[in-house]
């Protein structure tokens, strides 16, 4: 079983991670692979996805307050034992917060924070598409976060490290798609340094952290890498998009980091 | 099970050398760590002073705040007991019977103004109403900031203790033999005594180069006390709100130092992890040392 919390800012991708992961529309090219959403919440999940992203619409942002609580069961083949995973979805307002010095915090923050550090792994959720991010929000905040890590870890040294996944989202874009293979390397060094240095740090990598990049609308196929996305020519902002092609609906990578957050190691088959 | 000791003792120690804090830290015992400590864990008892005492952990030090100083006149008596679990102890009935090992303790808190009474007006009354409460004790522990450079003035009020204890002792026929102090420098959190004295390697603290460099005139008063008696000393390291996260950090901010020592408050009560409190009370309840209630 994983129990993770998945962070990151907002407009980062994170409920639509989860809606695609819980519908998975490429199941049909890896036979075996079955995904049981339990629960209300985590059914209402599949109709996000198939009622709001597949018919090129783009999901609510997440609600600050009491986080929604999804548990899907994944089966990778038919005769592997399933995974369970357990993840909460946070507001990105409360990652965003963590900017500010600890003694800063608002209720809610301390609150969030409690709460992420009782979990037992940690899915990073960052994309690039606008680079001041790195120095004005990712990095001071992931900073913050990792220094009560550290301080929870110094106290309670009996419970185990969490793994941290560090996953850059919407690598369907063309100037990232090809860097998905290395993503530590070639994505989030090239584009977010600040905030690669500081989980290079000795104290958290190598061990317990990991980068993944992963897309939750894939491109458009292997025989043309255009992203499957669409962003209406209306001044919207490129990073807002919405699927392009739902017949074509094919998702990249959205397994591989909580496979290795619940065992430690990688799937063989990136493209999950 | 009881364990065989005395656990009759007085603080003593200049003012703001943390004696209250080191109190209210041992009883309201925020460690909840009973697997990996040898301590199970830390009773206080029921009466007014000692539930004061906790409440006084709780409210004031929790909440970052310092607690309010001892007043000559008071006279607080704080009873506790610090249970044991067996196997920690080399004692065989203890193992044997798989029970954990339990330890009264009475100790009176005083005031530090006594302690510079002792230096500059030896025959004050309030101070000889004191020694003759004091001589009754089995043994007692003197705090002093590990942080102050003070030396000289500790010296001069310990060797009159010595002197005053010694008519009383001499006069009422107690056997000065078996009288035990144990000299507990607190504040240990801080970096000039952890950075530089706390070795990484052995989880110790280099007792003797500390005492050499920082107090070598209280070394050599209680060296004499020491022979004069024939009595025991010992000398521990605590630290009332410890240290947090790694590398570690002193778990105090609006730190204020200066010559006589340095007042702070918990910066993280979340994280708060006193060390040191119970080896110099298991000390003088046993005349034994324990290198793992050192460490904790």
């Amino acid at each position: 079983m994983a129990e993770i919390r998945i962070i990151g800012a907002r407009q980062t991708g994170k409920t639509t991670y989860l809606a695609t992961l819980a519908a998975c529309p490429h199941k049909e090219y890896f036979p075996g692979l079955e995904i049981t959403p339990i629960g209300d919440d985590s059914k209402r999940l599949v109709e996000m996805a198939w009622d709001i992203i597949a018919k090129y619409q783009s999901l609510p942002p997440t609600r600050r307050g009491s986080p929604p609580e999804y548990e899907l069961e994944i089966k990778f083949t038919s005769a592997s034992k399933p995974i369970t995973l357990l993840a909460k979805d946070y507001a990105g307002e409360l990652f965003e917060e963590l900017v500010f010095e600890q003694k800063d915090w608002s209720k809610d923050v301390r609150e969030y924070v409690n709460d992420l550090l009782t979990a037992q792994g940690w899915m990073i959720v960052l994309t690039d598409w606008q680079q001041e991010q790195d120095t004005k929000i990712y990095q001071p905040a992931i900073k913050n976060l990792l220094s009560e890590l550290n301080k929870y870890e110094a106290y309670n040294k009996d419970k185990a490290k969490k793994r941290i996944a560090v996953v850059m989202t919407k690598c369907e874009r063309g100037e990232i798609w090809a860097g998905r293979f290395e993503p530590g390397e070639d994505l989030f060094k090239v584009r977010l340094p600040k905030t690669y240095e500081e989980m290079m740090k000795p104290k958290v990598y190598p061990q317990r952290v990991k980068f993944f990049a992963c897309s939750s609308f894939g491109v458009l196929g292997d025989k043309n890498p255009r992203p499957n996305r669409y962003v209406p020519k209306d001044g919207s902002s490129i990073d807002h998009a919405y699927l392009r092609d739902n017949a074509a609906w094919q998702p990249y990578g959205l397994f591989a980091p909580i496979y290795w957050l619940n065992t430690g190691n990688f799937l063989s088959d990136n493209r999950l | 099970m009881q364990l065989r000791g005395s656990g009759d003792i007085r603080i003593i120690g200049p003012r703001a050398s943390g004696k209250t804090t080191f109190m209210a830290a041992l009883v309201h015992w925020p460690n909840g760590d009973p697997e990996r400590s040898p301590i199970q864990d830390i009773i206080a008892a029921n009466d007014e002073d000692t539930q004061k005492l906790k409440d006084m952990a709780r409210d004031i030090l929790e909440n970052s705040q310092t607690l309010p100083p001892t007043r000559l006149g008071e006279l607080p008596l704080y009873n506790f007991t610090i249970e044991l679990k067996p196997n920690f102890l080399l004692n065989p009935i203890a193992a044997a019977t798989g029970r954990n090992v339990r330890m009264s303790v009475s100790a009176t808190d005083y005031a530090g103004e006594l302690f510079t009474l002792l230096r500059e007006e030896p025959r004050n009354p309030d101070l000889q109403l004191y020694l003759d409460e004091c001589q009754y004790a089995s043994g007692i522990l003197i705090l002093i900031d590990g942080t102050s450079i003070t030396d000289r003035d500790y010296a001069d009020s310990l060797a009159k203790l010595e002197y005053e204890l010694n008519l009383r002792f001499t006069n009422n026929n107690i056997d000065k033999k078996r009288y035990r102090i144990a000299l507990v420098f607190s504040k240990a959190e801080q970096r000039t005594v952890w950075n530089r004295y706390y070795d990484q390697n052995s989880k110790e603290f280099r007792t003797q180069d500390f005492i050499k460099d920082r107090f070598p005139k209280t070394k050599q008063i209680l060296q004499r006390w020491q022979r004069n008696w024939g009595c025991s000393v010992a000398c521990f390291f605590c630290s009332a709100f410890g240290i947090m996260g790694n590398p570690p950090e002193p778990n105090c901010s609006s730190r204020i130092a200066g010559r006589d020592g340095t007042s702070a408050v918990i910066a993280r009560h979340e994280y708060w992890h006193p060390f040191g409190l119970v080896a110099p009370i298991y000390w003088l309840y046993t005349g034994q040392g324990n290198i793992q209630l050192r460490k904790i």
